[in-house]
């Protein structure tokens, strides 16, 4: 009976825990921008997509062990795809960033001449030195009268990471960050 | 356990015999049973050995071979060993034994695809697939376990009822043994069997099936049925094309004329003659003949033996013999012809003695006489011998007997010296002279249309060339006169103001045509917005929540991440599985 009891336990799966993204208000963050809330009047603008590296784009979440050497994480897990969830937190740290109605949540039909904006993550790192991420965004100006079409930012964060929670702080802190420098250069 | 040194109290051992060994042995004695039940089972189903002997293998191969009887497997081939002749192979078959009732001496067994053959599909269709062994039960033989094999199908199978009859042929053409026999279209029977004899040509078995056997009467008409018959007439062509089996395999036509509708059937084992076409067979040639002799002073030397001899387009004869010949004493050279002349087809009738009028010609004499007196009719006539071809210059020669313009009456000639020191066997075994039937002067078409030619080019002649350049030169002139007229002017007028009419209508419409082309463009500005539209829900832009298309494309991509990354797992992980997923030590 014990034995079968042991066999039987052994059977048992171990947990699975689930992570989600979470915005980040902008007096949280470690801004580089200014810290006053922008005073942006342009036209509206919506996260039409967010692209991270397909090595993150996983069910599971990924660790970087070593520089270039990557760790899949079998019993944590997103609870969404990585790309929408980037994308509604991203949202929601530009909502916090920028006067209210500029910002049309991701999944509402897009007013006539509203601005999309398209963000791709080319390359995140998050070891031992710290977090990094390179990140480039496009501002489809859909009207064609608006002179923000873009920018590349390289960011960083110092952090010690190496477990589940640490990248998902640090997708937080990167994404946030992102956030602010879009909001920079709108304010341009 | 006890260390009760007290042994008094041990119960004491009885051993007790039983017959039963105990239940543990049930279950060897059952499978016991089993196996003995199945042993006896196989080999009650093993089937019957028989042996076939075969020319060759012809691709079959002992495990794999069935043997078929109409589409049902009914056993298989075991082994094949070499005869003891040491020439052909013998197949060991091991036959399912509900068929052993068939497995008499009229039993047949033949390689099926061994002879690929258009005329049995089945045998096509092997080919590919590799060879099987057909099987025909016999009935009412003796119990054979031996048998020789066919090399294809028989066109007959065992049990079929039916008739055979014999077909005599000059000329093979298409017909094969398997060559169906059609009443007009409908498969009535077989060739069987295709023997040659020197004399009597091509000899052909027919097998007719039940119970079109009736339909064979002694006048019955045979013939090689053609793939394509073209007819001309009525101002069109009509192409008919045979059944696509007689194409292939080609095919034997059969029809009963009038006068033999009501004639008993023939018995098993009749004669008939195969003609090579429909219009040879009604033509058909039969009864008692005579010999005439033809001298043509043109070329006839390719005429065939056997070429028709008509008259009217009737065949009443055929040629017998063509030889090259001179003219005693002049030296002139000539064509000599020999040719059968058929009593019942120059005088329909004589033969018969219902029909006749006169008695009926039974003796040779009376034949003779009866052949020359209607041949000095015609020859009083004007009618004489002439060479022909049909299609003219190209076709075959005939010999015809036409009515020639200004010809004097003429008679038979008799003449009983021997001409070019060739001599005759008199006809049918007669010694008499045999007539000469006058011909006519230039005795060809090639001769016919030389002096038609010549006749031409006399009238020719006569047509006055010079008038003819005169009236042509008169007639430009006036042409020249007319285009310099003010007639022609007044036209050119008319001409132009027709043209001013024409672009006057064509303004006239322009306004009506004008917001048409209006609408057609508005219309197309629609169609492109749908289309961009149509564009923009497909790439996601302005999707709504509502909008499912690219909601189900997400939900489908989603899909296959989750299966993709269980794959990946599983990989990672095969003993997951069994044990779980693991946190990683």
């Amino acid at each position: 009976m014990l034995l079968m009891g042991v066999t039987l336990s052994a059977c048992r799966s171990a947990p699975t825990r689930l992570f989600s993204l979470q915005a980040i208000a902008p007096s949280a963050a470690p801004s580089h921008g200014p810290g006053a809330p922008n005073a942006y009047q342009g036209p509206a603008l919506r996260v039409d997509s967010v692209t991270v590296p397909p090595a993150f784009d996983r069910l599971e979440l990924v660790t970087e062990t070593r520089p270039a050497q990557l760790k899949i994480e079998d019993l944590d897990e997103w609870s969404a795809p990585l790309v929408d969830e980037a994308r509604q937190t991203l949202s929601a740290d530009l909502i916090a960033r920028l006067p209210a109605g500029r910002v049309i949540f991701p999944h509402l039909m897009k007013p006539e001449g509203t601005l999309g904006l398209s963000v791709d993550v080319l390359e995140f790192h998050a070891d031992d030195a710290g977090a990094s991420m390179l990140a480039s965004w496009s501002i489809d100006a859909a009207s064609g009268n608006h002179g923000a079409t873009g920018g590349t930012a390289t960011l960083r964060i110092p952090l010690s990471a190496g477990t589940s929670p640490a990248m998902v702080t640090a997708w937080n802190q990167l994404l946030a960050q992102l956030a602010d420098r879009i909001v920079d250069s709108l304010g341009r | 356990m006890n260390d009760s040194p007290d042994s008094s109290s041990l119960p004491d051992a009885r051993s007790r015999r039983a017959w039963w060994p105990g239940l543990v042995w049930a279950v060897p004695l059952a499978a016991l049973i089993i196996v003995a039940y199945l042993g006896i089972q196989a080999l009650a189903k093993r089937g019957i050995l028989v042996t076939v002997t075969f020319d060759s293998a012809a691709g079959a191969s002992p495990g794999d071979t069935k043997v078929v009887y109409r589409g049902v497997d009914v056993g298989t081939v075991e082994a094949i060993v070499p005869n003891k002749d040491d020439r052909r192979l013998d197949f060991k078959l091991r036959i399912d034994p509900r068929a052993k009732d068939g497995l008499n001496t009229n039993a047949r067994f033949w390689l099926i695809g061994a002879a690929p053959n258009l005329s049995d599909l089945s045998s096509l269709k092997a080919a590919v697939e590799g060879v099987t062994v057909g099987f025909e039960p016999g009935t009412g033989g003796t119990p054979e376990r031996r048998f020789n094999g066919l090399e294809r199908a028989p066109i007959v199978l065992p049990g079929q009822r039916g008739t055979r009859f014999v077909l005599q042929a000059r000329t093979l053409s298409s017909v094969r043994e398997g060559s169906e026999v059609l009443f007009r279209g409908l498969p009535i029977g077989k060739v069987t069997d295709v023997k040659f004899d020197a004399e009597r040509g091509f000899s052909l078995q027919v097998f007719i099936f039940e119970p079109y056997e009736s339909l064979i009467k002694p006048d019955d008409l045979f013939w090689t049925s053609s793939p394509l018959q073209l007819t001309f007439g009525g101002g069109s062509i009509d192409a008919e094309l045979a059944p696509l089996s007689t194409v292939f395999a080609g095919g034997v036509d059969l029809d009963i004329p009038a006068e033999a509708r009501g004639e008993a059937r023939s018995p098993a084992g009749a004669q008939f003659v195969l003609y090579p076409s429909q219009i040879a067979a009604r033509q058909e040639l039969s009864g008692p003949k005579v010999r005439y002799d033809f001298d043509f002073s043109g070329a006839a030397g390719d005429l065939a033996q056997g070429a028709a001899v008509t008259l009217l387009g009737f065949r009443i004869g055929e040629v017998e013999n063509v030889r090259l010949a001179y003219q005693r004493g002049t030296g002139q050279p000539y064509t000599a012809v020999t040719a059968e002349l058929y009593l019942e087809r120059l005088v329909p009738g004589a033969g018969r003695p219902e029909a006749a009028a006169s008695p009926p010609a039974t003796t040779l004499k009376d034949v003779r006489a009866a052949m020359d007196g209607k041949l000095r009719a015609l020859l009083r006539l004007g009618y004489r011998a002439r060479l022909k071809q049909t299609p003219a210059l190209i076709g075959a020669r005939a010999i015809a007997l036409v009515p020639v313009q200004g010809a004097h009456p003429a008679d038979l000639v008799y003449d009983d010296t021997p001409r070019g020191g060739v001599t005759h066997g008199g006809a049918m075994g007669e010694s008499a002279a045999i007539g000469r039937i006058p011909t006519a002067q230039g005795s060809t078409d090639l001769d016919d249309i030389t002096s038609q030619t010549d006749r031409l080019l006399i009238k020719a002649n006569h047509i006055p060339i010079e008038q003819i350049g005169q009236d042509l030169g008169e007639i430009t002139s006036r042409l020249r006169r007319l285009s310099a007229s003010p007639e022609l002017a007044a036209d050119a007028t008319h001409l132009n103001s027709s043209l001013a009419d024409l672009s006057q209508m064509l303004a006239e419409a322009r306004p009506q045509i004008g917001p048409l082309l209006d609408k057609l463009n508005r219309t197309a500005g629609e169609l492109s917005q749908t289309v961009l539209a149509a564009r923009q829900l497909l790439s996601g832009q302005g999707a709504s929540q509502n909008e499912g298309l690219p909601e189900a494309i997400g939900q489908l991509s989603e899909a296959a991440r989750s299966l993709r990354s269980l794959a990946d797992y599983l990989q990672r992980h095969p003993e997951s599985l069994l044990r779980g997923k693991k946190p990683e030590p």
